[in-house]
């Protein structure tokens, strides 16, 4: 005899996760198949920051919506808090020629929500980070935002997906979906399961899945380069991003430093393993100490990279499937998705259930890349 | 052929110059191969060997022969003309040979074309309750202070666990005068029972003469060897002060200022884990070792094993294990064909099955049993350096994945300075024994490089001084 | 305590160690001063116990110090110097 399910998720990170929450709570039986282990990837060794700047225009609203998800993440989550802490995100310029930019920046936010936003001079920028190099020279502050711990993240939300009934299968790879009537078959190397909806969250690994429904679009996949300093005394209070340059810092309670900005390294989608690149690495720990000079007497724990999908727009891919009815995506975040992942999760299930989605998700429709001339 | 290296690229990386590696170097130069040999202590070979070449100079006659016997592989590597470099610590090796190695203030690329990791064991971690108090230490440990120092408590010290190391130490505590309260074995009767079917091999060894002596020694000195012990604690404010013990349904109490514990050693593999070569679960050892082939190459092709930390085969054998991964890595290299490999190794696999006899008595007999892991207190450390006591990973196994990764993610253990060294077996165990599954589904803990704690100033050498162009993306929101 | 099995009139280095004066053997590493001078920790671990040398073989990190103003080094893979200043760890305290 066959499982059935009303939904079946494939892929067990933020995205999958979040979303088997927000559709168990609304009563649909669901089932979350994940290749290796939950936030294996991405989902769990990203550098955790929940910030809104900077974003797609197109993406404003849902970072709008899930900024106010993370200021209750311990009450949606009955009272697990991932580790969020709304210290703030400080957006600096290094140089005189980044103040332009960096307010344009903020401006484009502005239009588009209501994100708060302070402009901090040379003066206040150094009484909230009185460690900062001496060449930063102003900022954005954005008292809303914070940090969370991503691995931790994704377990709460697939706890509380699971006290609602959600089951998970790690170590099961879907080989397969294929669409029968209004049931879809869900393929593993041993067994089938089915249900009417079937939800692509495999990041990227999502381009395959996606091709189940006859969806084409290319994912390229990137392994983002993260490092963690042993733990110092207290060096920075706010997540710290640079205007011109790619680079975020923060600092844990643990007293540990994360060093992040988007460097790559080199993924390898069959093992899943991924190789770093230092001369990269090198410019980017580099990059930090010319911020805040006193890292540069820390010392590097480990770095890693987990495997994240880009979308061709760099804009994520969340929607009903182009071809098929019954199979949905959310995948190819494109290094944006651990901070959206409550709100998409959230937007999804409305749509997938057919409430009124507090946001809409036409922008992110997986039709955009099939129309004619714009694959 | 000459063995300088040019533009930081060298035929053969050997890490490690304990005794594999130490013999590997030998051969490979025998077969004209440019060599690299790196070992981050300050002198060659290895922990079994330490001391050889140290100061301060002591009489060290009385660590005996077995001891003695590494001085002529040490001056007979220190005499070749490989290149050697000491007090540098190779943290990672990428799967196209290029090794990151630092001396402790600068880091250096090094591109190998093959690469032999003799890198050793390491002591098998064995929490008890007290086991982080200042005063605790590993037989191994306590080994090296003597080997290299001359460095003994001259307290009375209690040495307990299971393991031929334990019984050298105590008999050589005994030699130098080091007042020894008792010798408590953990061995349970379970191993001696899987170990009889193996005597007959163990018996026509040296092994067999050299541990009857030992004993023998111990018991004549008087100090009292109690077997079957379980239940050990350290107890004390601070430091330890006390060790308690069951002992025959008794519960038995010893003043100590010092605790010596050893329960075997196991594989270091951390550099094979981080150039991603594959791992096989060895159900005899309750260890994963390197998947490799007679030879010692593992899944990656220029990548080989040697010695202790390809498979726990002890001193004697390790040389011989380094020089058949030297002969195989001349293959690689296409400087010799196949048919030499196989005369040059032959007679080298002869003398690894006779040493291999008595191996199976002692592994059986020295096997991790259950018990150490079984009665774990919930509140007993298994993480030293994150602090994480046995019932959050019982709960966690309970309540989650039995990946071990996801638990590292999640809990912590293994993200210290010491990658999981001292508690990566304990958590496997525990797992196994509180959730789940098969070796396989609890896996390995991913290693990140660098292996051991580098200098951010040390990464940053490595890197472009340059803006590469990805970091000049354009910010803006775009619609 | 623990003592030296070697010569006691061979070459000494003093070190200044947990803020006094010690005189150790030439060539031995901080954390075989460290046990010849009766300091069994010098490490404060996360919640605040006292850690000390346990492998001795630059694997657990036990032993960390801070030597000379370096943070975490292990006193285990540190040969003395004379004159070098050799401070506890704690935790987050030190950079």
């Amino acid at each position: 005899m066959r499982t059935s399910f009303d939904a079946i998720i494939i892929g067990a990170g933020i995205h999958g996760c979040s979303l088997a929450m927000h559709l168990a709570v609304r009563q649909l039986k669901v089932a979350v198949f994940e290749q290796t282990y939950p936030a294996r990837h991405a989902s769990g060794v990203n550098a955790g920051s929940v910030h809104h700047i900077p974003r797609l225009t197109a993406e404003l609203p849902l970072a709008e919506l899930t900024l106010k998800m993370w200021h209750g993440i311990k009450d949606l989550l009955d009272g697990y808090d991932c580790g969020y802490r709304q210290v703030g995100h400080l957006k600096i310029a290094e140089a005189d020629e980044d103040i332009e930019p960096m307010h344009r920046i903020a401006e484009g936010v502005e239009r588009h929500c209501s994100i708060k936003e302070v402009h901090l001079d040379r003066q206040s920028l150094f009484r909230l980070e009185p460690e900062l190099a001496r060449n930063c020279i102003a900022g954005i502050f954005s008292p809303e935002c914070g940090y969370a711990q991503p691995a931790r993240t994704v377990h709460g939300f697939r706890a509380k997906a699971e006290r609602h009934g959600a089951q998970f299968f790690n170590s099961s790879r879907i080989t397969n979906a294929r669409r029968r009537g209004r049931v879809w078959e869900v393929s593993t190397a041993k067994d089938v399961f089915e249900a009417p909806i079937v939800v692509n969250c495999a990041g990227a690994w999502g381009e395959q899945v996606a091709g189940w429904a006859g969806d084409k679009v290319t994912v390229r996949p990137v392994a983002l380069m993260m490092t963690v300093l042993a733990p110092m005394r207290p060096v920075m209070s706010t997540v710290i991003g640079l205007t011109r340059r790619m680079l975020s810092i923060k600092q844990f309670e643990n007293g540990t430093v994360v060093i992040g900005g988007g460097y790559r390294g080199t993924p390898e989608m069959e093992t899943g393993h991924t190789t770093l690149n230092y001369s990269k690495l090198g410019y980017n720990l580099r990059a930090a100490t010319e911020v805040f000079p006193v890292l540069a007497q820390g010392q590097v724990v480990r770095s890693w990279s987990g495997i994240e999908g880009l979308s061709p727009d760099m804009l994520s891919i969340i929607g009903p499937s182009a071809n098929e009815e019954g199979f949905w995506h959310s995948f190819a975040h494109s290094t944006h998705g651990f901070y959206l992942g409550p709100a998409v999760g959230r937007v999804l299930a409305e749509t997938i259930v057919g409430e009124t989605p507090a946001v809409s998700l036409t922008p992110f429709h997986i039709a955009r890349f099939m129309s004619s001339g714009s694959a | 052929m000459s063995n300088t290296i040019e533009d930081n690229e060298v035929d053969l990386l050997i890490v490690g110059a304990g005794p594999a590696g130490m013999a590997s170097a030998l051969q490979a130069r025998e077969l004209g191969i440019q060599t690299l040999v790196v070992d981050e202590k300050g002198q060659p070979g290895g922990q079994i060997y330490a001391g050889h070449h140290g100061s301060p100079d002591f009489d060290r006659s009385f660590l005996g022969k077995d001891y003695a016997k590494g001085r002529s592989l040490i001056d007979a590597f220190m005499a070749s003309d490989c290149r050697r470099m000491f007090k540098s610590l190779v943290w990672d090796i990428s799967q196209d040979g290029h090794a990151c190695m630092s001396d402790g203030s600068q880091t250096s690329f090094v591109l190998a074309r093959h690469v032999i990791l003799a890198s050793g064991a390491l002591e098998r971690a064995f929490p008890f309750e007290g086991w982080t108090l200042p005063g605790v230490m590993t037989a191994g440990g306590a080994q090296i202070l003597l080997k290299t120092a001359g460095i003994v408590p001259s307290h009375p010290v209690v040495l307990a666990g299971s393991g031929p190391l334990l019984l050298l130490l105590a008999t050589q505590f005994l030699a130098c005068g080091v007042p020894v309260s008792a010798v408590l074995d953990t061995t349970p009767a379970s191993n001696w029972r899987r170990a009889t079917p193996f005597l007959a091999g163990f018996l026509s060894s040296r092994l067999a003469a050299k541990g009857a002596a030992m004993l023998l020694r111990l018991r004549a000195s008087g100090i009292p060897v109690l077997g079957r012990v379980t239940q050990i604690r350290a107890i004390g404010n601070g430091k330890i002060e006390t060790v308690e013990y069951r002992h025959e349904g008794q519960i038995g109490r010893l003043q100590a200022e010092t605790l010596i514990v050893h329960q075997g050693i196991e594989p270091e593999t951390r550099l094979a884990r981080v150039a991603n070569a594959n791992h096989a679960w060895d159900a005899r050892t309750r260890s994963w070792l390197p998947a490799c082939d007679e030879f010692g190459r593992t899944s990656i092709p220029h990548i080989s094993v040697a010695g202790d930390g390809r498979a726990i085969l002890g001193a004697d054998a390790a040389p011989a294990t380094g020089r058949i991964a030297a002969i195989d890595a001349a293959f690689a290299l296409g400087r010799i064909d196949r048919d030499t490999r196989q005369r040059l190794s032959d007679p080298l696999f002869k003398e690894l099955r006779r040493l291999g006899k008595p191996r199976k008595f002692i592994d059986a007999l020295f096997s991790p049993f259950p018990g150490l892991y079984d009665n774990l207190n919930d509140s007993t450390l298994v993480c030293r350096c994150e602090e994480i006591p046995a019932a959050r990973i019982r709960e966690e196994a309970r309540r989650s994945s039995a990946d071990i990764n996801s638990v590292k993610s999640r809990l912590r253990c293994g993200m210290g300075p010491c990658q999981g060294r001292f508690c990566e077996t304990t958590v496997r165990e525990l797992l196994l024994r509180t959730a789940v599954p098969s070796c396989q589904e609890v896996g390995q803990l991913r290693i990140r490089p660098p292996i051991k704690p580098v200098g951010v100033e040390e990464i940053i050498s490595l890197g472009v001084k340059e803006i590469p162009p990805e970091s000049r993306i354009p910010l803006e929101p775009r619609a | 305590m623990f003592s030296s099995l070697a010569n006691p009139s061979g070459e000494q280095v003093e070190i200044t160690l947990f803020g006094r004066e010690v005189l150790v053997p030439v060539g031995v590493t901080v954390a075989a001063a460290m046990l010849l001078s009766g300091e069994i920790a010098g490490r404060e671990s996360l919640s605040g116990a006292s850690h000390g040398p346990f492998c001795m073989m630059g694997a657990c990190f036990e032993c960390a110090v801070i030597i000379n103003g370096k943070t975490r080094v292990r006193a285990c893979m540190t040969e003395v110097r004379q004159g070098m200043k050799v401070e506890r760890s704690r935790h987050v305290e030190h950079y």
